[in-house]
């Protein structure tokens, strides 16, 4: 014999069964006393479970306002329908039909009107999106260059600081150049001057 | 005007939860969110009471929940249903509750059983017997044991499926499970139940034929 599955039991317990499988399992459980058993147990536990009932505190303050508020609505309009049959003399629509024909059509426009503000809220969130991203390009940007013009000055400064350094480094250079010329000039004077000294002495002698 | 009149009433011209849930999203509408409060704080104060067996704590949990639903209230996709929403904001608070340290699961529903209603109450002519109650308290006190022994999974399930009556595929949506998976968790904790109940189930004093009449009229002799 096949046995169903248990969720197929729990299924068929709580009546969630297609019928034509609750039909099965229902001429099933009338041959198998096994499954029958589980059903049973569980049915029973069912019913224990029913004797543990929870109280809800609630405010009674605002209930009874909810509720006054409901009745006196109700009796407006109960007060405006019966005024407007009236009126309207014989004839006057059943207001049951009324309400089944009205139900559609009013829940189309309802959800178009909802697809309408939630396109519209999309389209404004994204041209918003749109604009900030915009505007943290352009910081970015305006961030960058000013940092690029910063480095730009840094390195025209430290140029000319280098070409001073190496002007004063020529001049230098040249001073050296020149003095160690004038000296040179004067040694080679000096040197003359001794030569010709020592000749002198040496041609009296 | 009977309370079931009114509820009838109100259910020809009240808008949809999901309605209510666009006035709150897109206007603040504190009128439509009231609304919303007062239709569901009765489920999720029963839900909370149950998971976490404290009655007293779950009128907390249920003001959280709301006040997370106003919070988030953004968050909240059109299109989806806004009771599954609200239950998994209630279950995810009831959830971190269980894991808080201070926890006074035990100490629960011992005042509330007494107020709670007897399934003999409401029904017409013969009261219950003393015997009959107490039997009655009793499997009730029986019934929270053994479904706050159930792990959280399973008992959620039970909760959801029993008590507020979704259908399997609606709590698959709300617990993010796939069906079969829901009723398989569904199965292991009637089969738990089964056997923690079984004994209590077996002494639960049935309805005695000598049981007590409430008088209606006095016999002169």
């Amino acid at each position: 014999m096949n046995h169903p599955n248990p969720e197929d039991l729990v299924a068929y317990l709580y009546g969630e069964l297609l019928p034509a499988a609750r039909q099965r399992l229902a001429e099933h459980l009338t041959a198998c006393p096994d499954c029958q058993k589980t059903v049973n147990d569980w049915r029973q536990t069912l019913s224990a479970l029913d004797t543990w009932q929870v109280p809800v505190h609630r405010p009674a303050l605002s209930a009874l306002r909810t509720n006054l508020r409901w009745a006196a609505t109700a009796l407006i309009l109960v007060g405006l329908g019966l005024w407007a049959g009236r009126v309207t003399a014989p004839g006057a629509p059943d207001a049951r039909l009324m309400r089944a024909e009205l139900l559609p059509v009013l829940r189309q426009e309802l959800r178009q009107d909802l697809e309408r503000a939630s396109a519209r809220t999309l389209a404004e969130a994204n041209a918003e999106t749109q604009r900030l991203v915009g505007e943290v390009v352009q910081t970015w940007s305006a961030t960058r260059e000013e940092d690029r013009q910063t480095t730009l000055a840094l390195y025209n400064r430290a140029e000319r600081q280098r070409k001073t350094d190496l002007a004063w480094l020529r001049r230098d250079l040249e001073t050296v150049a020149l003095t160690a010329d004038a000296r040179l000039e004067t040694t080679q004077h000096e040197l003359g001057q001794l030569a010709s000294y020592s000749q002198t002495r040496a041609e009296t002698r | 005007m009977s309370a079931s009149v009114l509820e009838s009433f109100k259910a020809l011209f009240a808008p949809a939860d999901e309605q209510l849930m666009w006035r709150v999203q897109t206007a603040d509408d504190a009128e439509a969110f009231a609304e919303l409060v007062n239709r569901w704080e009765g489920p999720i104060q029963r839900l909370c009471t149950r998971v976490i067996g404290d009655a007293h704590r779950s009128q907390d949990l249920t003001q959280e929940a709301f006040a997370r639903l106003y919070a988030r209230r953004k968050g909240y996709r059109q299109g989806s249903k806004l009771s599954t929403y609200l239950w998994r904001i209630a279950l995810n608070l009831c959830y971190d509750d269980l894991r808080r340290p201070y926890h006074r699961r035990e100490t629960a529903l011992t005042n509330d059983t007494n107020e709670a209603c007897s399934p003999w109450e409401d029904m017409p002519g013969d009261s219950p017997t003393p015997a009959e109650h107490a039997a009655a308290e009793e499997t009730g006190e029986a019934v929270r044991r053994a479904l706050l022994s159930l792990p959280e999974h399973q008992r959620t399930i039970v909760i959801l499926r029993h008590y507020e009556n979704l259908k399997f595929r609606e709590i698959a949506d709300v617990l993010d499970l796939p069906e079969g998976t829901v009723k398989t968790r569904m199965t292991e904790a009637l089969n738990q139940l089964a056997t923690l109940l079984r004994r209590t189930l077996e002494l639960k004093v049935a309805p005695s034929p000598n049981r007590r009449r409430r008088p209606t009229e006095l016999s002169v002799l």
